[in-house]
């Protein structure tokens, strides 16, 4: 290959390198401007002017790009500027290929020992280096700006600005638009923690989302002149998908938010939905316990977790107060994090060993249960158990704490446990007894087990007196109850001698008297005896005289339930009229009702649709109506309201 | 009209009965100063049942932590929010004591973060005029406990009526007395218990 031919070669590759990195810089250049404009409008927002000059701009910084680069690597065009190029890079050659490539001047057959000079450069290797250099920069300046454009998403700006640009091109006004807001949608994407999918609603009255959710409303039509405003907030709408768009987040409260285009509005109710937060509940310890004694060993804490999105992690919190009267020091003790893996229903299980907690007479030991959810918008959402409170009473407090006889539970088990094997007996040998012999004998053990309820109820008596009087239900009071119940069953099945019958339950009341006598605890009951005051001696005796300031009385409490009603009693009057106004209006009452009265709020939300599709909304109204009004009161029968009894 | 009762809370996990001759002395000065038909003698009150409806004014204090069961706390919201008045009073006098934290935390559980009720408050005027607001205990005088004059009380106001009072004055300690005693007395301090009980009679 004659010099000649190797530097044309190297022009055609240069050529080529032109053209491309021209491109390359033309869209790197272009893709910098979108860029720029939509981090612009992101922060700032920009005007319709602004949005129509977008895509101009963008082209000519493309062609601008380009041209520059085509324009300094004109060079290329010429074959003795592209010798010329090579012999910079190759100062050895000292002109030998720019004169070798010229026939007229050093043809081949005269100047071999040139041409051998010339020919043994490596001109692919200066052209490749060149290459790799121009399009190497481009592809990285391409790349970065690509990767950030992915990030930015402009293609909604593109097309706002695409319209913005068509209606500044336009030669004639634009045709008169419809309504925007007609046939408009709403986007929902509630918060990534609660994993819930997205939801699209089309021309909703009413949105209830998690707190926190993104909504996104969008319609057809350019977005210049559609706002959105609510109570505390104000939008413009920016160029979307369809057209418009409005993008908010659900608020903490109810609120109204209108659309509004030209002169006209959208009401929709936005109904924030409240994470709950999780539900714990203590199942061991049972109930709270007084000691006589210092306890000893371990005793297991027991807690049901639920969320309705998604449990955290959860820990067992103990508290111990050890002292006397007026001086107690109190510890709080954090039980290890358990992590709950987002679960909506679980069990927490922990130890307690009270050998290590160093109880003395006097200390309370308080134990509850925490669990955290996953919301990371409005949360976490804080769950805490009941407390359970396990003391160890003082030898003092026999003055005033009545601690509650040992429960004969023991004994009570016992004889149910020889009563149920006896009957146990009595089924498996029934066929070698007469008849009347079998009935005799579960006639007996009918009688039996009457003995052992009323030694229960006795219990329940003991347990239920709060000591002044009153009496109050407790844990194992409770339980005993529901053993009373099974033992009249049972003793009913084994007086009509069916003993077969009466097993089920007198299994059931053992395991039940089994699970008391293993709690083997005393109940604080206290008894303290109050001084009486001799009221008659000391009245109007006081030194002291009163200046009595004003006493106002107390406000009248104002009836929430009545005004509702009245604004739905003028909103019926409209609903024949101004179907349209009324709906509006009932979106604006079942907002202030979401929080007063649900029942009334969902009711409501029924009118409003019918309103909507014009359909007769006098049945749900009135539906609506009766939920405001109290229950209607039972009468006990006829002789209430019958007048005299015969 | 029935007769006014004292009633003292009694609840589950701490030391109700950790006053146990405040009633008397706060009793007396009813009778002392007023023509309220009150019960010579007080009563002790489980706030887990309903039996604290029966009671316009309910005294809770105690050392440990007041940490309320479910009933409890149910009962003690409705009897708020219904037209009780519950004085809680922080036995420790000490706001870094865990009957104020937990009792804090209840409080908060059920009704949000209390008002600090101002000194030219009703309650301190309904009867006898207290022109400082509550009146300092001598705990509080003496230094002990947290070792500050607590110059308000909190409270939960439920439409427009104080329903629950929270002080870190102790009057359990200061209310804590034979009756007999005030005549040894040159100022009887159990006169804004009075104010408390006409508040919670008449408002």
């Amino acid at each position: 290959m004659t010099p000649r031919e190797r530097v044309r070669r190297a022009q055609q590759k240069l050529a080529g390198t032109v053209v491309i990195t021209a491109l390359l810089w033309g869209a790197t250049l272009a893709m910098a401007v979108v860029g720029l404009a939509a981090v612009v409008d992101d922060l700032l927002g920009l005007s319709p002017l602004a949005r129509a000059t977008i895509i101009p701009l963008t082209v000519a910084a493309a062609l601008g790009a380009a041209v520059a680069v085509l324009w300094r690597g004109r060079a290329a065009r010429s074959l003795d500027r592209v010798a010329l190029w090579i012999e910079e890079r190759e100062p050895g050659l000292r002109y030998a290929l720019v004169t070798a490539i010229d026939p007229q001047i050093a043809p081949a057959a005269e100047h071999a020992e040139l041409h051998a000079i010339a020919g043994r450069v490596d001109v692919e290797r200066i052209v490749r280096r060149a290459w790799g250099r121009a399009l190497g920069r481009g592809v990285l300046a391409f790349v970065v700006l690509g990767a950030a454009l992915v990030v930015l998403q402009p293609r909604d700006l593109l097309h706002g600005a695409g319209i913005a640009l068509a209606h500044r091109l336009g030669d004639h006004p634009p045709a008169p638009m419809a309504n925007r807001l007609a046939g408009f949608s709403a986007r929902v994407v509630p918060p990534k923690y609660s994993r819930l999918p997205a939801t699209t609603l089309r021309e909703p009255s009413d949105i209830a989302a998690l707190i926190g959710s993104a909504i996104t409303l969008d319609g057809k039509g350019p977005p210049d002149g559609v706002t959105a405003t609510w109570d505390s907030g104000h939008l413009a709408a920016r160029a979307g998908e369809r057209g418009w768009a409005v993008g908010l987040t659900m608020p903490k409260s109810a609120t109204v938010l209108t659309l509004h285009d030209r002169a006209y509005k959208q009401l929709v109710a936005l109904e924030p939905r409240t994470d709950s937060a999780p539900d714990v509940r203590l199942r061991l310890p049972l109930h709270d316990t007084t000691y006589q004694t210092v306890p000893k060993g371990k005793i297991q804490v027991e807690a049901g977790l639920t969320d309705d999105i998604g449990l955290d992690y959860g820990y067992v919190e103990y508290m111990l107060s050890t002292g006397a009267e007026e001086s107690f020091d109190t510890k709080l003790i954090n039980g290890p994090r358990i992590a709950l893996g987002n679960a909506r229903e679980t069990t927490i299980r922990a130890t307690i060993d009270l050998d290590t907690m160093k109880l003395s007479p006097g200390s309370v030991l308080h134990i509850r249960v925490i669990g955290y959810d996953y919301n990371d918008v409005t949360g976490p959402g804080r769950g805490v158990s009941e407390t359970r409170t396990l003391k160890v009473a003082e030898p003092v407090d026999s003055t005033s704490i009545n601690a509650a006889p040992p429960l004969p539970i023991d004994s009570m088990w016992i004889s149910q446990r020889l009563l149920n094997m006896r009957t146990d007996t009595l089924i498996r040998t029934k066929r070698q007894y007469k008849h009347e012999e079998f009935v005799h004998k579960s006639s007996g053990y009918s009688n039996a087990q009457e003995d052992i309820r009323k030694r229960a109820l006795a219990v329940i008596a003991l347990l239920e007196d709060n000591g002044v009087g009153g009496s109050f239900e407790t844990e194992v009071s409770k339980k005993l109850r529901e053993a009373v119940d099974l033992m009249w069953t049972a003793r009913e099945d084994l007086g009509v001698a069916q003993p077969d019958s009466a097993m089920p339950y007198m299994k059931k009341i053992l395991k039940i008297l089994d699970e008391i006598r293993l709690a083997n605890r005393y109940y604080l009951r206290g008894l303290l005896k109050p001084v009486a005051v001799n009221i008659e001696r000391v009245r109007l005796t006081g030194k002291d005289s009163a200046n009595v300031g004003a006493r106002s009385p107390r406000d009248e409490l104002r009836d929430a339930n009545r005004a509702l009603a009245a604004r739905l009693d003028a909103v019926a009057a409209l609903a024949h009229t101004a179907p349209s106004a009324a709906a509006d209006s009932l979106v604006y009452i079942r907002v202030s009702a979401l929080s007063t009265a649900p029942a009334v709020a969902g009711a409501l939300q029924h009118a409003i649709d019918l309103l909507r599709k014009g359909a007769p909304v006098d049945t749900a109204l009135a539906r609506a109506r009766r939920a405001l009004e109290p229950p209607p009161r039972m009468l006990g029968g006829p002789a209430e309201w019958g007048g005299v009894l015969p | 009209m029935s007769q006014f009762v004292f009633a003292t809370a009694r609840y589950a996990s701490g030391d109700w009965e950790s006053a146990p001759s405040l009633p008397e002395a706060v009793i007396d000065a009813v009778a002392r100063y007023t023509t309220i038909d009150v019960a010579p003698v007080g009563v002790y009150v489980d706030i887990s049942t309903h039996e604290i409806f029966n009671y316009p004014f309910i005294w809770l204090t105690g050392h440990l932590p007041l940490r309320f069961t479910d009933a409890e706390r149910r009962n003690v919201k409705q009897y708020v929010e219904r037209g009780g008045l519950l004085m809680i009073d922080d036995h420790n006098h000490d706001i870094t004591g865990v009957f104020h934290k937990t009792a804090n935390e209840e409080i908060e559980r059920m009704f949000g973060k209390m008002t600090r009720l101002p000194k030219d408050h009703e309650i301190y005027k309904c009867f006898f005029v207290f022109d400082d607001g509550p009146p300092n205990t001598h705990h509080e005088l003496n230094g002990y406990g947290d070792d500050l004059l607590h110059k308000y009380l909190d409270a939960v106001i439920v439409n427009g009526r104080v329903g629950l009072i929270y002080s870190s004055k102790d009057y359990s300690s200061e209310w804590n007395f034979h009756a007999d005693t005030k005549k040894f007395m040159q100022q009887d301090p159990t006169k804004f218990g009075v104010n408390l009980i006409v508040y919670a009679l008449t408002r």
